[in-house]
């Protein structure tokens, strides 16, 4: 009866010969280095580039890389295996329970990172929240996605956190990226000549996505006033510095205008 | 070499909106992108050459755009009832500002001239327009003049388009530079203006003109132009000096300065800055990016002059006519507002 099982088993595989070994491995690395060289080329490329090109660019490099490792796979598993249904299943069954007991995390993580590149929660060159972290996505690897923060700092958070964290997305693909600059001010003024000085402001920041509209909201709290100036950049790489140049500049209108600052942290504002 | 015979079709006066530019050929294009590619891998001298032709510096006369834009414009002018205003949109070096102030000088209109640049930014800002001349008619030299980029610089413009739009400065043309119009536009966006400008010079009209007979470099310079005429004039002048100078030497037909290789986002901006101005003095020009520290901006201009992209002239820093179109195209792809010619 043992007997018998191994030899089912074994007919699950062909025979592995020298031959096989080496076309498998030729394949594996011809996969290797097509994914190596797209995931230095598109970039480099996509660096030479700004705005939409550039983020569509980028969005090239995990799905071609999803479509070299499948062809990859299809080319292999006809090699190892007789590629009939009663085999599938049996291999899918026995995978799956290895999976299910060893690998849960990673594997879910490598479907996560397959469904990321289908919904597209996040692409490279979006600057994305996940778990707390703000940054710009730099590499999507078939595990974890790589951010880098506006601190130069790189964060790998794995694909897993898609199921059941909230991923907020700045500028979904696309290069509007809305940045707000916050003016807290001593609630004695005239409302309407603050806010058309900010707009002013914007207006005039070379930064300024002129193809987008400028507008400024306030509220009142206990301790003032809020302004929120919002507005776009050209490209989503600037808002740092678009928030420096807005916030300095529309500081040094408003103290022309002679208006007083809030001295209530901010923090606690919300 | 002399302009040849009338040529009506040549001097066009259209609306911005009918504005087309010329078509540039795709083996232009092709010829043109190899060629800046190996620009990047080799040295200047290396680029395609070609046997020297004889050439003339070619001296346009703009005589013939003042006479179409005095057709165009005879019958509003003696209209009475119409108080309309024209409003003629220039493209940089284009000669168009020229034609149009030689125009509104001949007919003797009133100038309204904006204050000068420094004062813009004054608390005290002299908001007067001159509404007494309103029934002579009155012309703006140029409105680009008429603001600078920053907080305190925009009121004199929009004052102006207030007391334009209402009617109550009455029949006048404002001469306006394209990119600053452009930017104008996001400031005070109108529509249905009555807009004029000189069409577009396909290389058919450029022969006309007397410009040399050989039509693929005619239909390079009128792509790489936009069928501006200055800078037509501009690489026929460079080409013919070149010649002049070194008779017997191969000249690169394509060659155009590039954008220094360190270039940023603030060269960009200083560009962008310079050309939306119509040109800005050193003080001028960190009033308006105090974003980029002094030093940053000397260096960013040395770069930028050293690549031939800009120039000082009279303490105003411009982007030049050869360098126009590299700059235009490094503004379009790093996605900064543009003008539409």
């Amino acid at each position: 009866m043992d007997t018998e099982s191994v030899k089912n088993v074994a007919g699950l595989f062909k025979e592995i010969t020298a031959t096989t070994l080496i076309e498998i491995a030729v394949i594996a690395v011809l996969a290797w280095l097509a994914v190596w060289l797209s995931q230095r080329v598109i970039p480099w490329l996509a660096n030479h580039l700004h705005g939409k090109r550039r983020l569509y660019t980028l969005a090239l490099v995990p799905m071609l890389r999803i479509a070299i490792l499948v062809i990859a796979l299809l080319l292999i598993v006809p090699l190892i295996i007789e590629p009939t249904l009663q085999n599938m299943v049996a291999v899918m069954g026995a995978a799956g329970l290895a999976i299910g007991f060893a690998l849960k995390d990673y594997v879910s993580s490598l479907i996560a990172g397959i469904v990321a590149i289908h919904e597209m929660p996040y692409r490279p060159g979006d600057w994305v929240e996940v778990d707390g972290v703000y940054g710009e996505v730099k590499h999507i690897g078939m595990r974890t996605v790589e951010l880098v923060t506006n601190d130069d700092t790189v964060i790998w958070v794995p694909h897993l956190k898609l199921w059941d964290n909230l991923i907020h997305n700045a500028n979904n693909g696309g290069p509007s990226l809305m940045c707000v600059a916050e003016f807290y001010i001593r609630p004695q003024h005239d409302a309407f000549i603050i806010r058309d000085a900010l707009e002013d402001i914007a207006l005039t920041s070379p930064f300024l996505q002129l193809a987008k509209p400028v507008t400024v909201t306030l509220n009142e709290e206990p301790w003032g006033t809020r302004y929120r100036l919002k507005a776009y950049p050209i490209d989503p790489r600037q808002q740092f510095q678009f928030v420096t140049d807005l916030t300095a500049r529309g500081k040094q209108r408003l103290l022309e205008l002679g208006v007083t600052f809030s001295e209530v942290e901010t923090t606690q504002a919300h | 070499m002399p302009e040849s015979s009338e040529q009506p079709t040549a001097w066009q006066w259209v609306p911005e909106s009918q504005f087309e530019v010329p078509p540039t050929p795709t083996t232009i294009a092709i010829k043109r992108w190899w060629l800046s590619l190996q620009a990047k891998l080799q040295s200047a001298d290396d680029e395609e050459a070609e046997a020297p032709q004889s050439s003339d510096a070619v001296n346009v006369n703009m005589q013939k755009g003042l006479v179409a834009l005095d057709k165009r414009l005879s019958a509003w002018l003696d209209d009475t009832d119409d108080s309309s205003i024209k409003w003629i949109i220039c493209p940089p070096h284009a000669g168009v500002d020229v034609i149009a102030r030689d125009f509104c000088q001949q007919h003797s209109l009133q100038v309204l001239s904006p204050p000068p640049r420094d004062e813009l930014t004054l608390d005290a800002l002299d908001l007067t327009l001159g509404e007494e001349n309103s029934t002579t008619g009155w012309y703006i030299p140029e409105l680009a003049h008429g603001f600078i980029r920053q907080s305190k610089g925009l009121r004199w413009v929009r004052h102006f388009f207030a007391k334009a739009m209402s009617g109550e400065l009455g029949k006048g043309v404002v001469i306006c530079d394209s990119w600053a119009w452009s930017f104008l536009q996001t400031l005070w966006p109108t529509g249905h203006l009555d807009t004029l400008t000189l069409q577009a010079f396909s290389a058919q009209q450029l022969t006309q003109l007397g410009f040399e007979k050989e039509q693929e470099h005619l239909q390079h310079l009128a792509s790489l132009s936009r069928g501006n005429l200055g800078i037509v004039s501009a690489y026929a002048e460079r080409r013919f000096r070149r010649q002049a100078s070194h008779p017997g030497a191969q000249q690169s037909r394509f060659e155009m300065p590039s954008m220094p290789a360190e270039a940023t986002d603030y060269t960009a901006f200083v560009l962008h800055m310079l050309l939306i101005h119509q040109g800005l003095s050193l003080r001028q020009l960190r009033q308006v990016l105090p974003i980029i520290s002094p030093s940053q901006l000397d260096v960013e201009l040395y770069s930028l002059r050293s690549s031939g992209l800009v120039a000082l002239t009279d303490e105003v820093w411009r982007v030049t006519a050869i360098g126009y179109p590299t700059v235009r195209q490094a503004l379009k792809s790093r996605g900064l507002w543009l003008d539409r010619f």
